[in-house]
């Protein structure tokens, strides 16, 4: 019955001893895996509501009639962020490629750009990001700049697209500095320029090496998308608050946290898949 | 000047204090294949590297076809057009298959029009015994195989001579015959040949000359019959000595 797998093919076969042996204890891993789980869960549930504050933390926080008034709104602004996110991630991938190279030159004539980089790269990643975000969003626009250079939206994911570029130049650091010195040496011998060999030999491999940090700091991207509000644009977190204002109610804000569960989670999942993948594929 | 296709002459190389190449001076002829011997740290490597300019000497020059190639601040790129290395392990790029791998090079350095190089790649892959590896990733192949395909993407180079760093140490034992067979048929259609070599049953075989390295210092030059018959120095013998007893070999 539970060999379909091995018939399918074809060709029956009998599970051998130890395929049988592993499957009754991956079923045994299974259930208790399930039955503890379930435990904790109905633990949390019976205890929480006994706390003395629940009703009135229920009230504010969970508040049916609220979230279904506000939702699709949230809904909406949230494709604020997206758009936001969408704008500024390629933007920080390609300045993030070009600051990395630029730390990685060598050529005595190119030092200036090496000196720019690891200026770019300290200052950048030594500012919290929204105190960037203030600076550039706000300060920008106060030089008196005529619409739309003046909007919130263009400064706010300027000065992001700057934040992240300097985190994600490091990354792509690592991941150039992560290629054995031997294919440089491989590239080198077979007459490849030092920009082809860059380009078509290092490159490839290095990128494909962080693809799970990039993933990983595109979730923090997503998130911090939402700093935005701050210095203006309506995006998923201001809405909220404005609900929350008009409501007297802290429910919004839940349902801002439940959109970006939703759309981060599989990001997060599959960095972790990519991950496990690239540590299986070193260690064969 | 001679009429060597390369020229060793007088060759220095430190790393900091340390002495690697201490006066080397050797010539290596149109069609010849010359084997370096010597103990692990003697400078095998150091040598083969810095003749396809992959580490600057210090003093002495380089002469390849009678033009000093190790002139300060001399273009290393058309230079490594004409010679070809291969190194002991991890010679591929990983992310291309075997024909990417081979390709790369002449599309890249060469110009070369993609459907012309696979047609030559395919060639050489099949004289090599390799035609049906062409579309594999490199973590497919055996050790043997991975160091054929980067002698054929060297090949692919037309280069005029080889420099091949020890590229059966890596390998099982039953692996490394059919990469000396792949070196035997270099020779046999006249490439000019120097490789670093532990297999002296190989190198007494197929080589015309044998250079034997010892801390960095050329000691002896001679032909394999006389290198492994009757050697001239004291630690010549002593290091032949040691590596045929653990080789079962001579
Ligand atoms: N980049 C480097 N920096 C410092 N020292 C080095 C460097 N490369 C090689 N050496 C040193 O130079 C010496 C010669 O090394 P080399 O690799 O040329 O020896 P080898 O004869 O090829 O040895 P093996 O048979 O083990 O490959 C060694 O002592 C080594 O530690
Ligand atoms: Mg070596």
């Amino acid at each position: 019955m539970d060999n379909t797998q091995n018939t399918a093919r074809g060709k029956p076969r009998a599970p051998t001893r130890r395929q049988a042996y592993e499957q009754k204890a991956r079923r045994k891993s299974l259930l208790i895996a399930a039955v503890s789980s379930a435990a904790a869960i109905a633990l949390l549930v019976v205890l929480v509501p006994m706390a003395p504050g629940w009703e009135a933390v229920q009230r504010s926080f969970f508040n049916w009639n609220v979230l279904v008034k506000t939702f699709p709104k949230l809904l909406s602004a949230f494709t604020l962020d997206l758009i936001l996110f969408f704008a500024a991630a390629p933007a920080i991938f390609i300045l993030a490629l070009v600051i990395a190279l630029m730390r990685n030159v060598t050529r005595p004539a190119l030092y200036p750009l090496k000196l720019f980089a690891i200026v770019y790269i300290d200052v950048l990643r030594s500012i919290p990001v929204i105190l960037t975000i203030y600076l550039i969003g706000f300060g920008i626009p106060g030089l008196g700049l005529l619409p739309p250079w003046n909007s919130p939206y263009i400064w706010g994911s300027v000065a992001l697209v700057l934040a992240y570029s300097a985190y994600i130049a490091e990354v792509f650091r690592t991941g150039i500095e992560s290629i054995h010195e031997s294919q440089r040496s491989a590239a080198r011998s077979l007459g490849l320029s030092e920009a082809s060999m860059m380009r078509y030999v290092v490159l490839p491999q290095a990128i494909r090496r962080v693809v799970p940090t990039l993933v990983n700091f595109l979730v923090a991207l997503l998130k911090d998308v939402a700093l935005l509000s701050f210095i203006g644009p309506v995006e998923v977190l201001r809405q909220a608050g404005v609900y929350k204002s008009l409501f007297a109610n802290f429910t919004p804000y839940v349902g801002a946290a439940i959109i970006f569960l939703v759309a981060t989670i599989p990001a997060i999942r599959f960095a972790d898949y990519l991950m496990a993948k690239q540590n299986a594929q070193r260690t064969r | 000047m001679s009429d060597a296709k390369l020229s060793l002459r007088n060759i220095r190389k430190s790393f900091g204090p340390l002495e690697v190449c201490k006066n080397i001076t050797v010539d290596v002829h149109k069609g010849e294949l010359v084997c370096l011997i010597g103990g692990s740290g003697s400078g095998k490597s150091t040598l083969l590297r810095c003749i396809n300019l992959l580490d600057p000497i210090d003093d002495g020059e380089i002469l390849l076809d009678g033009v000093d190639i190790s002139v300060p601040g001399f273009d290393p790129d058309p230079v490594r057009r004409k010679i070809g290395m291969v190194f002991q392990s991890f010679n591929l790029f990983p992310h291309m298959t075997v024909l990417e791998n081979i390709k790369l090079a002449p599309m890249k350095v060469k110009r070369m029009a993609s459907r012309d190089i696979t047609e030559q790649a395919e060639a050489l892959l099949d004289r090599f015994g390799l035609l049906d590896k062409a579309h594999v990733y490199p973590d497919r192949l055996s050790g043997g195989q991975q160091q054929r395909a980067a002698i054929v993407r060297a090949l692919a180079m037309e280069p005029e001579i080889m420099l091949l760093d020890e590229v059966t140490s890596a390998l099982d034992p039953e692996l490394v015959g059919e990469v000396l067979d792949v070196i035997r048929q270099l020779k046999a259609q006249g490439m000019t040949l120097l490789l670093a070599t532990h297999e002296m049953g190989f190198a007494r075989e197929v080589s015309d000359r044998v250079c034997f390295l010892s801390d960095g210092e050329l000691l002896e030059i001679a032909p394999p019959e006389k290198m492994f018959g009757a050697p001239e120095h004291a630690r010549t013998q002593q290091f032949l000595e040691r590596v045929l007893r653990t080789q079962n070999l001579s």
